[in-house]
């Protein structure tokens, strides 16, 4: 953020120095010393390069104190030179001064380098010195701006003052908000590590465990802590949300499963899911869970594979596209489609659901050898 | 076949103790390290028949290790997480397998024991992952054409679906071995993939 500042106040003082030079070459006719005027633009000229070449080679440097002293000590020497190089009277009253704008590329550094008292301050010092510039150059006090003495001294020192104090209120504000930022990425990478070591205290209880029970719950936290981490778009790239309530819910039936029977179900949906509409979606974990449970109930299988992909299939003859596949497989005891009860009960609850939705069921098992359900919704 | 010798490199030791007292008769595990040099530094000396490594540890992590090592031995990573662009990494630049660690003793044992063997070593999920990136690769690609062939999708997609390699053959009337060699091909082709994304990004980026 200082680089970036600083490089402003760069551009600051180019543009300044730029617009010093052409007052300059304007009203030259009412200079009484010119090379006194000549040396101020040509001094304010090498402080810009310098700070120029600092801001390349070392940008830190443009905010310690001797380039910001440096700075503010060449602006006061405008303000000051500048009323003695017009002739008299002629500086601020009937012209511009040499110092114009470039003097307050110092207050504004003082400002980010060291705060809202330090801007301040340095306004005041910079405003003194033109209102200094103004007598040297016996400038009428009624002439100065404002109408009062008082007054037309001060309102310069106000001005400055104040663009300090709130040019150096503002990049603390902005320091703070990113050493904020810094530390809740700290805190995140932390958190990582934590999460790291839970997931894997949470896999070695799983596999150590002689407790059915106890690995089912350590399985399920696993999944749980894993989705979370994943975040809200693992992989969903499309609105809606759908997608990932269909993974919550698959998660959930898996964990039911787990419970329920003891196997183990490994979820594998691809992280580019087409979003679905709720209905479908719907449809499709109520199919899933149909057919784990009767993976679990008849076929007693031990580990089931539940796939979820955005599918690419050409349809089937006549039937309308779908948007995706999945498949339920057990290693369980599987039995034959055609012939036996729980084929034609798990046919039922299954095909009622993905119809409704206008989707496609195949049933693929044989004795002895498991069983894989088929779904295009 | 002897004892496999095994390099185990995990920066959770109680990980490494696991799946030393797992792993049992016909694995001897020969070395164990915490970061990713160590490892390196051990495989380089003992030269294992096969390391087991974390895809998170200090010093680079299991990718750092595939790099340095994967020319010279069978590398099976193993870890909690499952969908991440370092496992592709990892896979693409040439270890044989990968599992999570939730994986229970007596799979792991048999899939090691494969690892070491040479023959690829897919869990369901690494399956789904690789699918994936040829998807994005041909939705880039932008004319549908996809790197992988319509055989070599089928494979990939059933071992997603939890079938072995034994259980595709069948399914697809291909022997086993084919099927690996289906497996081998893919692999091949992710990392040939992984190296043109690499090389029309520096092209992109001005990289020479």
């Amino acid at each position: 953020m200082d680089r970036s500042l600083s490089a402003g106040l760069a551009i600051f003082r180019w543009l300044a120095w730029a617009w010093m030079a052409t007052v300059l070459v304007f009203d030259r006719h009412a200079l009484a010393r010119p090379w006194l005027a000549y040396g101020l633009v040509a001094l304010a000229l090498v402080v810009t390069v310098g700070d120029q070449v600092l801001l390349v080679r070392r940008p830190g440097a443009l905010l310690r104190p001797p380039a910001v002293v440096g700075e503010l000590a060449c602006g006061v020497a405008l303000f000051l030179g500048g009323g003695l190089a017009f002739g008299h009277g002629a500086a601020f009253a009937t012209s511009q001064s040499l110092g114009v704008a470039w003097p307050l590329a110092g207050v504004l550094a003082a400002g980010v380098a060291a705060g809202p008292l330090a801007g301040a301050t340095a306004g005041v010092v910079v405003g003194l010195a033109r209102t200094g510039g103004a007598a040297l150059n016996r400038v009428p006090a009624s002439q100065l701006l404002g109408g009062g003495h008082l007054v037309g001294a001060l309102t310069p020192v106000v001005l400055f003052a104040m663009a300090g104090g709130a040019v150096g209120a503002l990049a603390t504000l902005v320091r703070r908000a990113e050493s904020d930022v810094a530390a809740a990425r700290a805190r995140e990478e932390v958190a990582r590590t934590l999460h790291d070591g839970v997931l894997q205290t949470l896999a070695v209880v799983e596999r150590r465990s002689d407790d059915p029970a106890l690995a089912a719950m350590a399985r399920d936290q696993q999944r749980e802590l894993r989705a979370y981490l994943a975040g809200p778009t693992a992989g969903v790239a499309a609105p809606g949300g759908v997608p990932s309530d269909l993974a919550a819910a698959l998660r959930e039936s898996a964990a039911t499963f787990e419970r329920r029977f003891g196997g183990r179900v490994d979820l594998v949906v691809a992280g580019d899911l087409p979003a679905v509409p709720v209905e479908v979606a719907s449809a499709l974990a109520g199919a899933v869970g149909e057919a784990l449970t009767n993976a679990g109930k008849h076929g007693r299988a031990d580990r089931v594979t539940v796939y979820v992909e955005p599918d690419q299939s050409p349809p089937p003859g006549g039937s309308r596209p779908t948007l995706l596949f999945c498949s339920v497989k057990d290693d369980g005891a599987g039995f034959d489609p055609g012939a036996v009860a729980e084929g034609i009960g798990l046919s039922r609850s299954v095909r009622g659901r993905i119809a409704e939705v206008g989707g496609r069921v195949e049933l693929v098992a044989r004795p002895g050898a498991g069983a894989e359900v088929r779904l295009w919704v | 076949m002897g004892v496999t010798t095994v390099i185990l490199a995990d920066d959770h030791p109680i990980w490494r103790t696991g799946v030393r007292s797992d792993l049992g008769d016909g694995f001897e595990v020969v070395g164990e390290a915490a970061t990713a040099p160590e490892a390196v530094a051990l495989v380089r000396e003992l030269g294992p028949d096969l390391v087991v490594c974390d895809l998170h540890m200090p010093g680079g992590g299991g990718l750092a290790v595939v790099r340095a090592c994967a020319a010279s031995t069978r590398i099976v990573m193993l870890t909690v997480s499952e969908a991440e662009r370092d496992l592709l990494d990892a896979v693409a630049a040439g270890a044989v397998g990968y599992l999570v660690k939730s994986t229970p003793p007596d799979e792991l044992r048999t899939a090691l024991g494969r690892a070491a063997a040479g023959e690829p070593v897919f869990s369901p999920s690494l399956a789904a992952l690789v699918l994936g990136e040829f998807r994005a690769l041909s939705r880039r690609a932008g004319d549908g054409t996809s790197a992988l062939t319509e055989r070599e999708r089928e494979v990939l997609q059933l071992v997603a679906r939890g079938h072995t390699y034994k259980e595709i053959g069948a399914e697809l009337f291909i022997a086993e071995k084919t099927v690996e060699n289906h497996v081998r091909n893919i692999l091949g082709k992710l990392h040939l993939s992984r190296r043109h994304e690499l090389v029309r990004y520096a092209v992109d980026h001005g990289i020479e």
